[in-house]
């Protein structure tokens, strides 16, 4: 009996993940779509706090989810229809896009890593700092690149990207941001692929941009980072 | 239900790109260059409804897929206490400014373009 019971362990993580994301989808819903209630933040410390309660390994728990987490690149390669709906607008707006692009793969590892140095923090710390508007793939690839910590940088991504998605409804508010393509290519730009599931409940018109954004800042930021490090070192 | 047939296409490409790169051994993501493909493949073929509805309902569960490399932050927290100051000057305040001028710089750009 017991045996068996160890053997589903791995159903019943992949179980008991679906029905935390559930839980967590409802908890905002219900919640008036309260941004503090994030699913994705709500959904990730429910199952760190199963987990840990459980003592259940975390190499452990992704083996048995690790269908979900092969589904992230599924979904980032869907991001090519919203991209392929919006093209005019992107090719219309595509010189003060690039200007932006250009500028913000710039400032933003830079007022990342400048912030964190204000505070002393060492040197492996910064440059696990320095990628973190990026999604995950990226990120990982630049900090192997420069001498980061990879798992940090996972962690660092991640919160980042949940931070963006939080705020960016207020932000838009306080600082008068109407316009879709601006809401849409910022979220892209510093929340990588979490703001762009945030971006997507907004419309698909932003979701498109933010995809565009999320995948050019990926793009850019893995090409000039290393050179921007071995400047500034 | 007709959508439900288009998945497979988006995990066909997602393979795709996945092959790409390690036979070209691109330094990018294998997901981008999937993306990228499949962008490709969407311009040569005619416009389709189903596939802009099975991307929309794939990508409605977006943060459903975040969740096992987002669970995966709890290995790292004696690491996040050791420098957590800074940490949190970088992933809050610095995040939160740049996301504030990004915002605005981008629009600002597109507002001049109209000019």
């Amino acid at each position: 009996m017991m045996h068996n019971l160890t053997q589903n362990i791995p159903m019943l993580l992949l179980a008991l993940t679906l029905l935390i994301y559930f839980i967590s989808v409802r908890l905002y819903q219900s919640s008036n779509r309260n941004i503090l209630l994030l699913p994705v933040v709500t959904a990730i410390t429910l199952m760190i706090i199963l987990l840990n309660i459980f003592d259940i390994q975390y190499s452990h728990y992704f083996e048995s989810v690790e269908i979900i987490h092969f589904l992230l690149s599924t979904a980032t390669v869907a991001l090519a229809v919203p991209l392929r709906n919006h093209f005019h607008l992107i090719i219309e707006h595509a010189f003060p896009l690039t200007i932006s692009l250009a500028v913000m793969a710039i400032i933003t590892p830079a007022f990342a890593v400048l912030s964190a140095w204000f505070f002393n923090a060492d040197t492996t710390v910064l440059l696990s700092l320095a990628p973190k508007s990026i999604s995950t793939p990226f990120a990982i690839g630049v900090a192997e690149e420069i001498g980061g910590y990879p798992p940090l940088v996972a962690a660092i991504v991640i919160v980042t990207g949940a931070v963006v998605a939080v705020i960016s409804s207020s932000v838009f508010k306080v600082f008068s941001i109407h316009n879709p393509i601006a809401q849409g290519f910022s979220m892209g730009l510093v929340g990588h692929g979490i703001a762009t599931a945030t971006a997507l409940e907004m419309s698909m018109k932003t979701g498109a941009f933010s995809a565009l954004a999320m995948g050019l800042m990926g793009v850019s930021t893995s090409v000039i980072l290393p050179y921007l490090v071995l400047w500034f070192i | 239900m007709k959508f439900i047939i288009y998945i497979p296409l988006f995990i066909v490409f997602q393979l795709a790109g996945d092959a790409l790169k390690t036979f070209l051994n691109l330094p990018i993501p294998s997901a981008t260059i999937g993306m990228l493909l499949l962008l490709i493949f969407l311009f040569i073929i005619p416009q389709n409804k189903n596939i802009t509805n099975a991307a929309q309902k794939l990508l409605l569960h977006l943060p459903l897929f975040f969740i096992p490399a987002g669970v995966g932050i709890m290995q790292y927290t004696e690491i996040l206490k050791q420098d957590s100051l800074a940490l949190l000057a970088s992933v809050f305040g610095s995040t939160t400014l740049c996301f504030i001028l990004a915002a605005w710089f981008t629009q600002r750009l597109l507002k001049s373009e109209k000019i």
